[in-house]
């Protein structure tokens, strides 16, 4: 099974024998085939890197050499195009995505393996038997291991599972991106973010929907949100914005420059605008500046019936259905509505008749522990922001408080544990759609505590 | 209809301070950087020409400083530029072969420049009576505790904070009362020995001035910190100002045992002698003022150091690392990170290990790799397919190399006079 680091350098001989030249580089276009073909040589005696010896003039094709059809003159080169990559250039030694695994990892080895007359990539190897192979060292450290009892494990990934990313972005590319990507839950995608570099970085939030983008950012850590938005163009940086929730927009326009922040703000739709606008005055550390506006207030006129025919209609996240805070006409807090007593209770009730009025609340510039502590001492899940005159301007949700916390108290990263089922069913699932039948090369991949 | 936006929390400044608020936003990485390189091994060496050989190597500090700055300018362009760190475009442009070596000599380099932080350590806390068996470790754990546990906003501002701290080199230099006309002179006027000691002397100052590890610290922090070429203006800036700093701190060191030491003919070999023999001569306070900057110093690097290689080592090998991994997810990472600071710790705590034999070592280490770390970043920086319209311009070029070349003259000599030593 041959691999890159076998080729690159290797003769070239054309139909005649006579070894003009050496493998630079090989070509795959980068399409929709989970495993995809070389389709052309670059070869070392071409400095301006730029004509491509197609693949269909290989004859033969091994670790020692390549054997072309025609003579050397007789040979038509061709521009590479615009969806086709350069194994070596662009993903030999570089970064790539372990979309199964979920991590970053740098590419040592490239696996091909000849299906009929075309060659194709089949794997990214990542594994220290690819590092010890590109330095020469591969059978003595493999016999050494051997005779220890331990074997040296394979690192392939299949290259179904791998998404380069980086480089030009072709819409092709793009959309191929997605579609690895797609998948991935978005905290994932968020934890892969932070470990790519930048351009990288820009193309998986390019590829990315606005809404999964805007998911994404949200569980990233501070520096790289601001980073990515930096570096994103202004209408999409904007987009995305939009999406995220206000606090969070908030959050990511405050650690901006500020013309920047003006530009993205001007750029966001009024309303949108106006609400991250108004969260940015306030504080970043106080109740105020780490509340959502998104919340559910219901006038104290409401029946039940009117509020779960309001709740079936407006269908609120899941974070914000907990607690339904009622308000008066002035819009001040009055009450809080459990959704068991909305079950429990006749449907014509008022909600004034059934909401408790004694609800605990924040000032607005309440410290963030301050709040943390009254979400843990009353057990709540959410604690609403009660500004001047009693009006109910916010809350602060369970879940944004201990990502808050988590940030400032914790930098280990949790959650290391934790594996979705969806993991094994794709690399099950890869296995069997390799070309060459059942001896794949994703088998000989040590298998993974669950 | 135009929609008007409410006054932005942040809003309000006059355009001249957000040009000011901005530049302080992007700042850390170059003074950072060059304060870390203040580290033990470079006061030491700064404190004994002072000590051995007055301000004669004074005028040294303009041209270091000059050379220092063209680098790291370099280096942060680079960060800037690309978005990738140093050991990530060796690897991604002159393969793995080249990059294992690389690695090798830096880990071998800067487990020895770590070893110098740990003895730094210990000479600190011996001119305060306090016993190494006691100070290093404390040292260690409290290194330990401020990356593992801290994060990286809280780590940069104890960083820029000790910063600040170097200051108790200028206030030792001037408790040391010199003849500032003296002083300026020897500053801007050259003069030159070729008397073998004072060769060795003026390479260190300038070896220990300019190390291969800060050239990959400063790219990956300024790539940390997202800093892209627009921002590029300030970053420029702060090195700029960074290089400065260093070398004004270095300039002190000189000065303050160039005036009192180096006056008296009092003869010192170690940076722990130097601040001893500060206290009848400039007074307690220069002298204590003097043991906590060494401190300072050597806590400040041991932190970054060890870290920042284990970091390069991994990210260009492709293992797993970051402290908000666990071991268990990044075993390289912390295996090379222990294995620097606590093996540096042993060594230093060892009743008689070859210590000065290991630092030579280092050495002799940092400056075998150097030159191809600065070869390398030119050839980078060079490069139309990365950089774009940011490659170097002719004269910056001409500079770059020229001070290349120096530096490779330079730590030849030192390597050769380390090897077969001539002379005194």
């Amino acid at each position: 099974m041959p691999y890159l680091s076998e080729i690159i350098g290797k003769p070239v001989y054309d139909a005649s024998g006579d070894a003009f030249d050496r493998v630079a580089d090989l070509v795959i276009y980068h399409g929709t085939e989970k495993f995809p073909k070389i389709t052309g040589i670059l070869l070392s005696g071409d400095r301006s890197r730029v004509a491509i010896i197609p693949w269909e003039a290989v004859a033969e094709f091994s670790t020692a050499g390549v054997r072309l059809r025609v003579e050397r003159r007789h040979l038509t080169p061709r521009p590479l195009q615009p969806d086709e990559v350069l194994l070596r250039d662009n993903i030999f030694d570089c970064q790539v995505v372990d979309t199964d695994d979920l991590k970053v990892v740098r590419v040592n080895d490239i696996e091909l393996r000849p299906v009929g007359t075309e060659l194709r990539v089949v794997g990214a190897d990542v594994g220290t038997r690819s590092l010890l192979r590109r330095l020469g060292l591969e059978p003595i450290v493999a016999r050494a291991l051997e005779r220890l009892g331990r074997p040296l494990p394979q690192g392939v990934i299949p290259w179904n599972l791998v998404a380069v990313l980086g480089g030009t972005m072709t819409p092709l590319k793009l959309s191929i991106s997605r579609e690895k990507l797609k998948d991935i839950h978005p905290a994932d995608l968020a934890d892969l973010l932070e470990e790519l570099d930048r351009d990288e970085r820009v193309e998986m939030i390019t590829a990315l929907g606005d809404e999964t983008a805007a998911d994404v950012l949200e569980e990233a850590e501070p520096e790289v949100q601001t980073a990515v938005i930096q570096e994103l163009p202004s209408e999409r940086a904007a987009d995305v914005l939009e999406e995220m929730a206000p606090e969070e927009a908030a959050d990511v326009l405050g650690e901006l420059p500020e013309h920047r922040a003006d530009e993205l703000i001007s750029l966001m739709e009024d309303e949108r605008a106006e609400e991250v606008s108004r969260l940015l005055e306030y504080p970043p550390e106080t109740a105020a500046g780490k509340m959502t506006t998104d919340f559910i207030a219901l006038p104290e006129t409401m029946t039940v019936e009117q509020v779960l025919a309001r709740l079936r209609e407006t269908k609120p996240d899941d974070e914000t259905i907990y607690y339904l805070y009622v308000v008066d006409a002035q819009e001040r807090l009055v009450g809080v509505l459990s959704i068991r007593s909305l079950i429990v209770s006749p449907p014509e009730t008022p909600i004034s008749q059934v909401m408790r009025t004694d609800v605990f609340y924040v000032p607005p510039d309440a410290s963030v522990e301050d709040v943390a502590g009254a979400l843990v001492k009353y057990d709540l899940l959410a604690v609403p922001v009660v500004g001047p005159a009693g009006r109910l301007i916010g809350i602060v949700t369970v879940d944004h408080l201990i990502d808050i916390l988590v940030e400032t108290y914790g930098p280990r990263k949790l959650g290391g544990g934790v594996d979705l089922l969806r993991r094994k069913a794709s690399r099950e699932s890869a296995t069997g759609a390799l070309p060459g039948g059942p001896s794949s090369p994703g088998g000989d991949r040590p298998e993974r505590p669950a | 209809m135009k929609f008007t936006l409410p006054i932005l929390r942040r809003a309000g400044r006059a355009a001249a301070m957000s040009r000011l608020a901005m530049f302080f936003a992007i700042m850390g990485p170059g003074i950072i950087t060059q304060n870390v390189d203040n580290d033990a091994g470079g006061i030491t060496t700064y404190s004994l020409a002072g000590a051995n050989f007055g301000y004669a190597l004074l005028w040294t500090m303009i041209p270091v400083t000059i050379a220092l700055y063209v680098i790291q300018e370099m280096a942060s362009r680079l960060g800037a530029v690309t978005g990738k760190g140093l050991a990530d475009l060796i690897r991604e442009r002159f393969g793995l072969r080249t990059t294992v070596w690389v690695m090798l000599v830096l880990l071998g380099a800067d487990f020895g420049n770590t070893l110098a932080e740990f003895s730094g350590l210990a000479a600190g806390g011996e001119i305060f009576g306090v016993s190494k068996y006691v100070f290093v470790p404390i040292g260690a754990i409290t290194v330990w505790l401020l990356v593992v546990r801290g994060t990286y906003r809280s780590v940069e501002r104890i960083f820029l904070g000790a910063s600040a701290f170097y200051v108790a080199y200028v206030v030792s230099g001037i408790l040391a009362k010199p003849d500032w006309g003296v002083v300026l002179r020897a500053s801007v006027v050259p003069t030159f020995s070729f008397q073998a000691a004072y060769l060795l002397m003026f390479v260190g100052v300038i070896g220990t001035t300019i190390a291969p590890w800060m050239q990959f610290y400063l790219q990956s922090t300024v790539v940390e910190k997202g800093i892209t070429v627009k921002h590029y203006g300030y970053t420029r800036t702060d090195v700029f100002i960074g290089s400065l700093m260093t070398d004004i701190v270095a300039w002190f060191v000189i000065v303050a045992c160039g005036a009192t030491i180096f006056a008296h003919h009092i003869h010192v070999e170690t940076v722990k002698d130097a601040a001893l023999a500060l206290a009848p001569l400039a007074g307690r306070y220069a002298s204590a003022l003097f043991a906590l900057g060494l401190i300072n110093a050597s806590l400040f690097s041991a932190s970054v150091l060890p870290l920042a290689t284990s970091h390069y080592v991994c990210e260009a090998l492709g293992f797993e690392a970051g402290v908000d991994r666990t071991i268990r997810q990044a075993p390289v990472f912390y295996g090379i990170y222990i294995v620097l600071i606590v093996g540096a710790c042993i060594i230093v705590l060892l009743p008689n290990a070859p210590l000065l034999r290991i630092l030579f070592l280092s050495q002799v280490a940092n400056g075998v790799l150097l030159p191809f770390i600065l070869v390398f970043m030119l050839l980078l920086v060079n490069q139309k397919r990365l950089m774009g319209a940011y490659v170097n311009s002719v004269p910056f070029n001409v500079i770059a190399w020229l001070t290349t070349v120096l530096m490779i003259v330079l730590t030849l000599a030192l390597v050769v006079t380390q090897i077969f030593p001539f002379g005194g």
